[in-house]
């Protein structure tokens, strides 16, 4: 689902049957790194909807927690722990991040829910075709972890 | 002169009639276009996209994706959809919609060990015959939806998926 009129409609109704969420980390950056944080934000951003279209019924897309590169680790840590608190107490029990920014791959300990950290391919240059294959290679790869968590549950 | 049978009188009536016959026309054409025009519109089904070669159809279900052109209010884009596609014992081609009937996640085909030869739905354990009928006991409550199909010179081509009645 996503964080759509259309989709909270359906949520609502089938609640017990959504238990996961996925919170896609986009870094906003201008200078010198203004790049590389746009091409995160594409990347993270396709690999998330691809998911979303794949696993509709039980996974939840959030909208992007957004936050700038030189952002006070602290503040930044706080606001994320209290997004996750709130899926919690509404019953989201598998909560994902998913993002390309290298810099929450040091921090993984800290988060506590499980860290997708895609390392971002530039795809501005690639034909429609072969980006959508790439990027439903990745998400394969995403399954299997999602999947493996389920069946655990 | 003698030749000259029409009058002045006569040709400028008949160029007049001519040139307001012009312009009623003009006039009335579009407005009667307007008036028709719901019954020139094609018909609002979605045109039939060529997916593949009936050739690489088999007995086992197959994935294939093609691309349809969806509007979004004024943004047209294009979307890949795809179709599970096999022929059934009679040879008919079958297309089924792989979007799962409980809450739209994406079904595979012989993915669960435990119940092979069937849909099955990752999110809730949803699952299908081959023929798309759903399995009872399991989440969904309809079969999947049959894509339109024609078939025109060796190549499938599919339309819009319908749903069927529950079983």
């Amino acid at each position: 689902m996503k964080w759509s009129s259309g989709d909270i409609t359906v949520y609502q109704q089938s609640k017990e049957f959504v238990d996961t969420a996925i919170i896609p980390l986009l870094p906003l950056s201008f200078g010198a790194s203004i790049r590389t944080s746009a091409s995160m934000a594409d990347y993270a951003t396709l690999i998330g909807e691809e998911t979303e279209r794949q696993l509709h019924g039980r996974l939840f897309l959030l909208p992007p927690f957004t936050y700038l590169m030189e952002e006070d680790s602290e503040t930044l840590m706080f606001r994320l722990h209290s997004w996750v608190k709130e899926l919690k107490d509404e019953g989201l029990r598998h909560v994902y991040f998913l993002t390309s920014d290298p810099g929450w791959k040091k921090r993984e300990q800290e988060l506590g829910e499980t860290l997708l950290w895609m390392p971002v391919i530039p795809m501005e240059t690639m034909d429609a075709d072969y980006r959508e294959e790439i990027v439903k290679e990745q998400v394969k790869q995403l399954f299997q972890v999602i999947l493996h968590k389920w069946q655990e549950s | 002169m003698s030749k000259e049978d029409i009058s002045r009188r006569q040709f400028l009536n008949y160029t007049l009639t001519g040139v307001g016959g012009f312009m009623a026309a003009g006039m009335l054409m579009p407005m009667v276009r307007f008036a028709i025009d719901p019954i020139l519109e094609k018909g609002a089904s979605q045109d039939m996209v060529a997916v593949t070669e009936v050739s690489k159809i088999g007995k086992e279900p197959k994935r294939f994706n093609f691309k349809i052109k969806q509007k979004d209010g004024w943004y047209e884009s294009e979307v890949t959809q795809s179709a599970w596609v096999y022929k059934n014992g009679k040879g008919e081609l079958i297309a089924l919609s792989p979007v799962c009937k409980h809450l739209g996640c994406t079904i595979d085909w012989n993915t669960d060990p435990a119940h092979p030869n069937q849909f099955y739905c990752p999110c809730h354990g949803g699952r299908y015959e081959k023929d798309g009928t759903n399995i009872k006991g399991t989440p969904p409550l309809a079969p999947l939806d049959v894509y339109d199909s024609q078939v025109k010179d060796g190549k499938l081509y599919l339309g819009k998926a319908k749903p069927r009645k529950g079983a």
